[in-house]
């Protein structure tokens, strides 16, 4: 017994840590509405400037955290407040985690790209009366120092104050009223904008404090301790539904404790011990998700009075005139036919590999296309999709010698496969159910599947040579055999989009995306429409992931991982992600846009993060352009070019549209 | 049971929301082609109904029988390919399609089709066929000219239209009207109507109509049926459900109906 | 229904004085004009019928007053103030109160935190205790489900919570859109008494109805409106004859196919926006049936 407590007690920190965080985000989503993906990485950012002030700069601990926690997590949740989340208070669900997920990749991206590349260690701690170097005291044989009593101490207090803040006081009632409708609220003489803008700096500024509270516990720390505390987090907060701070508190303890229990019972060298163990956050994730049926209507939107705000931005138009669009249709094949003969003659090769990547990227984007697109859901784990599929075909041909072709079928089937399981197991899910299944999903795979060294080749990962293709066939495979494959494929690719957008599938997708009710209403079974989008979106996937690890020459864990996931739908929400052209760009762009910025700028600011950091940027816009932001542009520029040119032809068929609404009968 | 005699038959239907009996026991039949209309106050329990019958809700006791079918577990998709139709109080049309692509996804819905391989060989186009019963279904309801315009440019009483036109166009046996003319001005109230009686006399769908505008009620039904807090008052024909007193208390107050 | 019959704060002027005086007001949701230069003044205690067919400005013109659309042009005076540019919240603390069209409760708080948000706010905090007490004699369903939370209660008891918030609390003028929309007549009796009462204790009211006869029963002044602009403005009594006339002159503009020139002269003199496809989007757009 004194051992199952002594296992328990060396938990309980990391339970603790876990609990503030977890209850830290049930107040973000209780009082903004939005659930917050990025608070692990504001925790980071603060944690980071805390350590770089101590550390370089040599800042007293104290100094460095009244800029770090108290000046800067204030003003960082004011900030999101007044510039982003304020404006999007009534958008759906997706936007709003696009939002957050888009702040998640870009904020550790954005720190070294300001401060340049550092080696962390964390030593200084922020609480004056707890030493972390000194045994207060022992509990059934194990140590208790400063850093485990200073975790239990603060995650108590902190729950306390926000419980009592939530349940009990004025404004707590304001801020759960406020979440509901910030217009309601002001009918009742309170202040919406302001009550949701102090929940903010609240949330913001405990992010803040957590990180720096945190450092040290972590050691020289990087921002997967971060996400990792997250996802732990977010596990118990989904036990809580989202809504109660004590559950989400005794559920991350929980969660904490029982992993050094087990850690202690089981042998180290056990597949149990390796795999098992560190899925457990997500394993009780999916479980929240499977079995507690409130978890299926988070998303339902509850402002009564959302009629209010004007109508959203109408999707730039596309254009009306018969001659623009056949002007603009020739100058693409001009274009398409000059890039081809460019790239099979005179770009250099460090830009084939370029645009190779780039189009090998952009198939995997199309998969996204497919499920957010299309059917309106937010995927985190497209990243891994294309993993099973290039690892898949990549061990084939190791261990079987299979070529790589055949082999990719075969790893398109199985990505396929795993698709449909998760459409299976999240077949009542939508919105942000959808997404955090996705993303345990994600998280499940890089803790087993991928960390398996027999599977995966460990960090360095299994090369993928280009003679598994079959040297016959290749005759000398180069980078313009690379390309002519990859093109030929995503062209496939494009045309099986396109098809399934205008069949019927395509259009039933469409209808569940207006009314899920309505369309079920009319006989269509939606499960099983998405479960055939989703099987399309792995093989999709996987296919995307085998060439681009086959351009790579090489696969391994962290070039399919969650990070990689997230950031594809950040690439992709930029461009567009409601068009086949939007997957294109985002693949080829961001290649691009690396490959310049690496070569123009200095190397202390680092051409990729910068690149990851412009793209999070795009997609903080997606509220306002769903259609993507490059698509808005593209679209109003060509409406200007229309009005100057081409004004009477467009004129024409907008009055026909106008004739046939206002001769209707029953219009208002 | 004679549930042959009957289209829709629900016998005893039950449910309630944490403990508050929201419909007890209802039991009434609707014959094939025949208009019925179902009044009652707010919070009578009228929309739970219809979402019992379509599959959206299920009632903790009692049977629905539609066809000679026993309905109890069906899922809504089901039960719309047997031929059950509806409209929705709060409308519900597909944000950013077109009004012909809204028949059309009931013009293949109801067939349960929608196979993913049948698009990606691109066999999926519109037939001649399919054109000519939605061309059909839009005439009938008067909307041929809003046909390849997107639902975000109409107005609301368009848009409760573009519901019929839809629901209609999967070919239902029976078509449930949930307040079709709430938000809909005396006018608009007035067309609607006309095309319903239109639908039933040309198509010979039943129609269950639930309707707190008795002026409309009474233009469209042959029959009605009351309910108040869950339970149902009275049935018959519409003048002799209005004449009786209990109704007359519960629903309509002091106040002279229609 | 009992009501805190004591005068509400400010009402010592003359009662000849206008309480709201709206001037030349013109509103829009984003790109779609809703209101054309709409005038009208709400004597200090009076009852102000706005009516009109479904989208003609009716809710937009509720919405600007209180403060959660803000005026283009034109002015809203409240109480001798300029609130044009105010936000709700300022304005609903001067004394407003609107009953919102549809569902007007938070469905996540409990019946109690409903009222205790709305009380604490008007009336303070000391007397919290005694205006829910008063909330729940007058109403006494809402005491039965005090802690059931909004969201699981009928529509009729739903629109009888947000009645209670702002009967018990009497303010200066109270604004209500489309109270008997969805409910049975014998509870819309019920919702006419109560504003009856409290009108009698001395609030201003701006009533929005779609059903024209049960309020120019109760009404002093009445405005029409038509497609965003005021069609009539004067006694109750013309105001149906008025309505009637609109009517008749639609269907017979729909008989001859004149609306589509009536609509094509409407587009050219206002050349920012088209008040027909205004009044479709805002009042009844694809989500939401409407105004």
């Amino acid at each position: 017994m004194e051992q199952f407590f002594g296992f328990a007690f060396t938990g309980l920190p990391y339970g603790c840590t876990y609990a503030l965080v977890a209850v830290c985000l049930v107040l973000t989503y209780q009082a903004t509405g939005v659930f917050n993906f990025a608070f692990g990485a504001q925790a980071f950012a603060s944690a980071f400037i805390f350590t770089w002030l101590t550390q370089y700069k040599n800042w007293s601990g104290f100094e460095a955290f009244l800029v770090s926690v108290v000046a800067m997590g204030p003003l960082v949740g004011y900030a999101f407040d007044r510039l982003l989340f304020r404006h999007i208070a009534n958008s759906n669900t997706t936007a709003k985690m696009v939002c957050s997920l888009a702040l998640l990749v870009g904020i550790p991206s954005l720190l070294p790209v300001i401060f340049g590349p550092q080696n962390l260690d964390a030593t200084a701690t922020i609480l004056p009366f707890f030493n972390p170097n000194v045994v207060y005291f022992t509990l059934a044989g194990q140590p208790i120092n400063g850093i485990d009593l200073s975790a239990v101490s603060v995650t108590v207090v902190v729950l306390v104050l926000l419980t009592i803040l939530l349940r009990y006081t004025a404004l707590g009632l304001q801020m759960r009223a406020a979440v509901e409708s910030r217009r309601l609220v002001q009918l009742d003489g309170v202040d919406g904008n302001g009550v949701v803008a102090v929940a903010w700096i609240v949330s913001s500024f405990m992010a803040s404090l957590a990180g720096v509270l945190f450092a040290p516990t972590f050691g020289a720390f990087t921002q997967d301790d971060y996400v990792t505390l997250t996802v732990v987090a977010i596990a118990a907060a989904a036990w809580a539904l989202l809504r109660s701070l004590p559950i989400a508190a005794g559920m991350a303890v929980f969660i904490g404790v029982l992993t050094t229990v087990l850690q202690g019972y089981i042998s180290p060298s056990s597949f149990f011990y390796a795999t098992i163990l560190p899925s457990l956050p997500f394993i009780f994730l999916v479980g929240a998700l499977l079995f507690l049926p409130k978890m299926r209507e988070l998303d339902a939107s509850r402002d009564p009075l959302a009629t209010i705000d004007p109508p959203p931005p109408p999707i730039a138009a596309a254009s009306r005139a018969p001659t623009m669009n056949r002007i603009i249709r020739t100058l693409w094949w001009i274009v398409f036919a000059g890039f081809c003969v460019s790239m099979l003659t005179w770009i250099p090769d460090s830009w084939t590999t370029v645009f190779n990547n780039g189009l090998t990227y952009s198939i995997v984007l199309l998969s996204i296309t497919l499920i957010t697109g299309m059917a309106g859901q937010l995927s985190l784990c497209q990243a891994t999709l294309a993993g099973v599929g290039a690892f898949t075909a990549a061990q084939l041909a190791t261990h079987l010698g299979l070529n790589l072709l055949v082999g990719g079928l075969v790893g398109a089937a199985l990505a396929a496969a795993v698709a449909v399981v998760l459409a299976l197991l999240s077949l009542r899910l939508k919105g942000l159910g959808l997404a955090l299944m996705t993303l345990a999903a994600a998280l499940l795979f890089d803790a087993t599947f991928f960390n398996e060294t027999s599977i995966t080749g460990g960090p360095q990962g299994i090369s993928v040579q280009a003679k598994w293709l079959g040297t016959s066939a290749f005759f000398n495979f180069n980078g313009h055999a690379m390309f002519l494959l990859s093109l030929g494929v995503l062209i496939v690719v494009v045309f099986l989009v396109l098809l399934v957008r205008k069949g019927t599938v395509g259009r039933n997708l469409a209808a569940m995306r207006g009314s899920e009710t309505a369309t079920a209403g009319l006989g269509v079974n939606p499960s099983w429409q998405r479960i055939m989008v989703f099987a399309l979106s792995g093989a999709v996937a996987g296919i995307g992931g085998l060439l681009h690890s086959l351009e790579q020459q090489v696969v391994s864990p962290t070039d399919w991982n969650a990070d990689i996931s997230l950031v594809l739908v950040v690439l992709v929400v930029t461009t567009s992600v409601t068009t086949v052209e939007g997957a294109i760009q985002a693949g080829i762009g961001f290649f691009v846009t690396e490959q310049v910025l690496t070569t123009v700028l200095p190397a202390r600011i680092g051409g990729s993060s910068l690149t990851v950091v412009l793209f999070a940027f795009g997609a903080l816009t997606y509220a306002a352009h769903p259609e993507g932001v490059l698509e808005y542009q593209k679209r109003r520029h060509t409406m200007r070019f229309e009005r100057l040119f081409f004004a009477k032809e467009a004129e024409a068929e907008e009055r026909k549209a106008a004739r046939a609404i206002s001769t209707s009968g029953a219009n208002g | 049971m004679a549930d042959g005699d009957h289209l829709l038959s629900l016998r005893g239907v039950c449910k309630s929301f944490g403990g508050i009996q929201a419909v007890h026991s209802i039991s009434f039949d609707v014959d094939a082609g025949e208009s019925v209309g179902l009044v009652g106050p707010n919070g009578a329990g009228k929309t739970t109904l219809f979402n019992c019958v379509c599959g959206q809700l299920r009632p903790e006791e009692g049977d629905v029988v539609f066809d000679g079918t026993l309905l109890n577990g069906m899922p809504t998709y089901k039960r719309a390919r047997l031929g059950i139709g509806r409209t929705y109080q709060k409308v519900e049309v597909f944000t950013d399609m077109s009004v012909r692509d809204h028949l059309m996804v009931a013009e293949r819905a109801r067939r349960g089709e929608g196979r993913l391989w049948r698009d990606l060989c691109n066999m999926s186009n519109p037939t001649a066929d399919e054109k000519e019963r939605v061309d059909a279904t839009l005439e009938l309801v008067g909307i041929t000219q809003l046909a390849d315009i997107s639902v975000n440019a109409l107005g609301l009483g368009n848009c409760r239209l573009v519901e019929l036109a839809r629901a209609l166009a999967a070919e239902p046996k029976i078509l449930l009207a949930d307040e079709p003319s709430s938000g809909l001005d005396l006018r608009e109230t007035e067309e609607l109507a006309a095309v319903l009686r239109t639908v039933q006399r040309e198509r010979g769908t039943a129609v269950l109509l639930v309707e707190h505008d008795l002026s409309m009620v009474a233009q469209v039904v042959d029959r009605a049926v009351v309910m108040d807090v869950g339970a149902m008052l009275a049935a018959g024909t519409f003048d002799e459900v209005m004449a009786n007193p209990e109704v007359r208390n519960a629903y309509l107050g002091q106040v002279d109906a229609v | 229904m009992t009501v805190d019959t004591s005068t509400p704060a400010g009402t010592s002027t003359a009662p000849a004085t206008d309480v709201l005086s709206v001037q030349n007001v013109s509103a829009a949701y984003g790109p779609y004009r809703a209101l054309f230069d709409v005038s009208f003044r709400v004597p200090e205690g009076g009852v102000v019928a706005l009516v009109g067919s479904n989208g003609a400005g009716k809710s937009t013109i509720a919405r600007t007053v209180t403060g959660l659309v803000t005026a283009t042009s034109g002015r809203v005076v409240f109480a001798g103030q300029d609130v044009t540019q105010l936000p709700a919240f300022k304005i609903a603390r001067l004394g407003m109160a609107h009953v919102v069209e549809g569902r007007g409760v938070f469905s996540t708080l409990t019946v109690e935190e409903n009222l205790t948000l709305a009380f604490r706010q008007r009336a303070g905090r000391a007397k919290l205790k005694e205006n829910l007490e008063r909330a729940y004699t007058a109403f006494p369903i809402l005491g039965e489900r005090r802690r059931q939370v909004g969201g699981t209660l009928s529509g009729g008891q739903q629109r009888l919570l947000s009645l209670a918030k702002v009967l018990v609390v009497p303010s200066r003028v109270l604004v209500a859109d489309e109270l008997s929309l969805g409910l049975a007549p014998v509870v819309v009796d019920q919702v006419y008494e109560g504003l009856r009462e409290i009108n009698g204790n001395g609030t201003a009211l701006v009533v929005v109805e779609q059903q024209v006869h049960r309020v120019l029963e109760l009404a002093t002044w009445a405005v029409v409106l038509n497609h965003g602009r005021v069609a009539y403005e004067g006694e109750p009594s013309g105001a149906s004859r008025e309505m009637e006339a609109l009517m008749s002159r639609r269907e017979e503009a729909l008989a001859t196919g004149a609306e589509e020139a009536e609509k094509e002269a409407e587009r050219g003199a206002e050349k920012s926006g088209n008040p027909e496809r205004v009044a479709g989007h805002v009042a009844g757009g694809p989500q939401t049936p409407g105004a």
